[in-house]
């Protein structure tokens, strides 16, 4: 269900904001606009498939390798 | 001074860097001073004022040599164009994750004060999606609004520390020894850290107008910022005790509430949280800001008003993600996002200052 919300907004607002960019002819938003788009639903994904694992705060930890 | 459409003036900078400090400032600053210098964690924010005075002299000189170009082309003209982009990716990802921390940040901190049964997801989305639509209309509207917002802040701190001071113990204050120097210089680099983020409103320098000024308004931005640090540690820590500040999740908080005068005015903790949410506002809106500019400058985008609702999506998502709980989030920040902080906040821009010299000096030898 968590998916579906998460797609269903993503598509909506990407779709809604894409409309008058390909009418103004601005390519290169466009891409900019699908890119996060796609950064969005993977991250979106990721956090909702592991939403108890998930933390940004812990992977930086062990990046830099401090705790 | 007059500014035209999207474009504000150095004042309105300023206004908007010390409230984006003043939210971090209340949450943060005193329990890290009390942890690190203890009972001379107060005087700690001086030490913060030679690194902080210097980085705006770095940018004033910065700019001064490139006029009209925005702190993004200044790294781009300077690094030049694949080593410019790719630090422009690093400030990015920094400006991205500040983004979403202090949206976590605000959430936790109203959950934990006030609105303790309700779901995080309802103050997060409350906060994005009206910043959303405000950033359609520019960046001129947080900074008007901030214009507005300060001196409510400056009022309700000289208020709280009226209300406050008779409260104050010498004994939580006092002694202050020579020897404490190592533990105030430890205790000033989270006060160091967060002064960074100049450095990041200067992503925004194509936006100001009159730059000229830049240096008397950071000197004043300097004294103020430094002078009201102090004073917030001084209340807290002269009130609680260094031991106490510490321990407590929020000591301004925890401090607020003890103010009563004459049994008449109480509970005013209510005011304080509401010019919280305000200050984080302006935070996370102005934040928002750099993250689109500098997207604008990675990819030489023309407009980045059609990105603003999708990269809220992208906020809220990573806010619910950065970490498990509070704990977590404050244990990152204070052992590793402080290095960062002063790494890309002072030792970039230094590291740009030392290149534009030597690549002046290199022009001036060649031309000669």
């Amino acid at each position: 269900m968590k998916i579906f919300v998460l797609v269903l907004i993503v598509i909506m607002v990407v779709i809604a904001e894409l409309i008058p960019l390909m009418k103004k002819k601005q390519h290169k938003e466009a891409a900019v606009l699908i890119m996060l788009g796609a950064v969005t639903l993977a991250y979106g994904y990721y956090y909702i498939t592991h939403e108890n694992t998930a933390s940004l705060v812990n992977l930086m930890f062990d990046i830099f390798g401090s705790r | 001074m007059k500014t035209g459409k999207d474009k504000i003036s150095v004042k309105q900078l300023f206004f908007v860097f010390t409230i984006m400090v003043s939210s971090p400032t209340t949450r943060l600053l005193p329990k890290f001073a009390a942890a690190k210098a203890e009972q001379a964690g107060w005087i700690s924010p001086i030490i913060s004022t030679v690194p902080f005075i210097m980085l705006i002299l770095v940018i004033d000189s910065l700019l001064k040599k490139y006029k009209g170009q925005s702190m993004s082309d200044i790294i781009s003209s300077i690094m030049g164009r694949f080593l410019g982009k790719l630090v422009l990716v690093v400030y990015f990802l920094w400006a991205l994750w500040l983004t979403a921390m202090y949206t976590r940040y605000y959430t936790e901190r109203l959950t934990s004060s006030i609105y303790i049964n309700i779901d995080i997801n309802v103050f997060i989305i409350l906060a994005l999606i009206p910043i959303a639509y405000i950033l359609h209309s520019g960046f001129t509207p947080i900074a008007r609004m901030s214009e507005i917002l300060l001196p409510f802040i400056g009022l309700m701190l000289i208020m709280l520390s009226l209300f406050l001071f008779p409260k104050v113990r010498a004994n939580n204050l006092l002694p202050v020894y020579i020897n404490d120097i190592v533990p105030i210089f430890n205790g000033s680099i989270s006060i160091t850290g967060l002064l960074s983020y100049l450095f990041l409103m200067f992503f925004l320098s194509d936006k100001v107008v009159n730059l000229k000024s830049l240096r008397t308004f950071g000197y004043i931005s300097a004294y103020v910022n430094i002078s009201s640090i102090m004073m917030v540690n001084f209340i807290v820590i002269g009130v609680l005790g260094s031991s106490l500040a510490r321990r407590v999740y929020m000591p301004v908080l925890t401090v607020v509430k003890q103010i009563s005068i004459m049994d008449v005015i109480e509970n005013i903790e209510a005011v304080v949280v509401a010019i919280w949410i305000f200050a984080d506002f302006t935070l996370i809106a102005t934040l928002l800001v750099i993250v689109l500019n500098l997207i604008k400058s990675i990819f030489n985008l023309s407009d980045t008003k059609p990105l603003i609702n999708i990269l809220a999506v992208l906020v809220y998502y990573l806010s619910l993600g950065i970490s498990a709980g509070r704990f977590e989030l404050e244990d990152f920040t204070n052992n590793l996002l402080m290095p960062i902080n002063i790494t890309l906040g002072y030792g970039f821009p230094f590291v740009l200052f030392v290149l534009s010299t030597l690549k002046k000096k290199e022009k001036t030898s060649k031309s000669g």
